[in-house]
């Protein structure tokens, strides 16, 4: 799948076997978008002409040239990656370092909001206007970078915890995340709530 | 002859009868609509047909349907011995299915004319009908999330309907009227699921499952072949 972080445009993709990859997201070959192709085992397959990449990055075979002995070189841009709590973390400079949720955080949906990752913690914490509707009830700043809020809401007895993840196109996806013990409709009434955070936060 | 299927190859609606009619494994006849540039269907004899001047027309030998929406039903309730794809007997989940039938035709309204205004060039307000677009697929996002919260990958009940068929088209061509569905996971593991459906078929703008190729057939280099 495609996802953005800052200004990188990434696929992200997991082999049959479970490796999970994250890559700049572009073929080496003609720049086609590796969102595009589609996995094949262990290996990730570009739309375009079909070279198939492994899971470090290196293309191990070219459907036109199948004789070919084939350059080390030849690989898109490869980014540290860790899964932990049902996210991925990945971090296009250096290590990826997860930031640790308390134990029983699962995930509950992820949504992409059309406002910058400044406007939105804005609306959450109610400084550009009255957070009338949204319920939020003691948020907290568990981290600045990443972007981590938790927030405790007044028509649920739960601690919602959102990790952020800011685009340079304006938009920010937010990833929702629920203690376990949260039912089938507490969680859908979380869910229901994030649409609502999102309508008020996106209303000029 | 089952019924002959008034036929656009590159219109969604035209698609879902002919994906269900695969699904159900009904054999039918085709007549091929010059819709574009021709515009066929704002014709004469076309308009006897279908006053209506809209694809796909169905003809069955005792009616003709010019609802897309009711062309599905037809099919199920005609060729669906389990009734599970048209749940008459099911009253818990019939009305949710009527539901997403109804959604369907704001799919059509809005991606369904931004993607002719994007490839045709057929008139249509695009900023309208761009929010319009992103405004129901946020709400079917929003739908099938919270069906996965309750353990179902379907619109309505536990299998696949009509409805699933309905919005299927649409929301899957949405790429060729500009709004990419990269934003909607949710939508993308149910596009998944119906693209894994046994006998499913593709048209222009939807590919098959490219994981789910017999391999012996994909090095020979030909893909699984369906004609509906």
């Amino acid at each position: 799948m495609r996802a953005k972080t800052g200004h990188e445009d990434l696929v992200v993709w997991r082999s049959a076997s479970g490796v999970l990859s994250a890559w700049e997201n572009r073929c080496p070959h003609r720049g086609m978008r590796l969102s595009h192709g589609f996995v094949r085992g262990e290996s990730l397959a570009c739309a375009y002409h079909g070279w198939h990449f492994e899971c470090s990055g290196r293309c191990h075979y070219i459907p036109a040239h199948p004789e070919l002995e084939l350059p080390r070189t030849i690989k898109p841009t490869t980014f540290d990656v860790v899964e932990r709590d049902g996210l991925v973390w990945v971090n296009t400079t250096e290590k990826a370092i997860p930031f640790s949720l308390p134990a029983g955080a699962t995930p509950l949906r992820s949504i992409t909001c059309n406002t910058t990752l400044d406007a939105l913690t804005n609306h959450i914490f109610g400084t550009t206007k009255p957070c009338s509707n949204s319920g939020c009830h003691s948020t907290t700043v568990e981290s600045q970078q990443p972007c981590v809020l938790s927030t405790l809401l007044t028509d649920s007895s739960h601690r919602v915890y959102l990790a952020m993840q800011a685009s340079e196109d304006h938009t920010t996806v937010v990833h929702a995340l629920l203690s376990m013990e949260a039912n089938e409709t507490q969680r859908i009434t979380v869910s229901r709530w994030l649409e609502s955070l999102r309508r008020e936060a996106e209303s000029p | 002859m089952t019924f002959t299927l008034y036929n656009y190859v590159l219109s969604g609606n035209c698609y879902k009868i002919r994906l269900l009619a695969a699904l159900l494994d009904v054999q039918y006849g085709t007549v091929a609509v010059n819709f574009h540039p021709g515009g066929e269907h704002r014709q004469e004899p076309l308009l006897r047909l279908n006053p209506a001047g809209t694809l796909p027309i169905m003809v069955t030998s005792d009616q003709t349907l010019t609802e897309t929406q009711a062309m599905l039903v037809w099919l199920a309730q005609h060729y669906d011995d389990s009734n599970s794809w048209w749940p008459i007997h099911d009253l818990d989940t019939l009305p949710t299915v009527i539901q997403w039938l109804g959604f369907a035709n704001r799919l059509t309204s809005s991606i369904g004319a931004l993607r002719q205004h994007t490839l045709l060039n057929k008139p249509a307000d695009a900023s309208t009908t761009r929010a319009a677009g992103i405004a129901a697929l946020r709400e079917l996002e929003c739908r099938l999330a919270e069906q996965s919260i309750r353990g179902e990958q379907w619109l309505a009940g536990k299998s696949p309907t009509v409805a699933d068929i309905a919005c299927f088209p649409y929301t899957a061509l949405s790429p060729d009227a500009g709004i990419e569905n990269d934003d909607y996971p949710a939508i993308r593991s149910w596009l998944h699921s119906v693209r894994s459906l046994d006998g499913f078929i593709t048209m222009p703008g939807i590919h098959e499952l490219h994981q789910m190729r017999d391999p012996a057939g994909a090095s020979a280099g030909t893909l699984r072949d369906h004609h509906g």
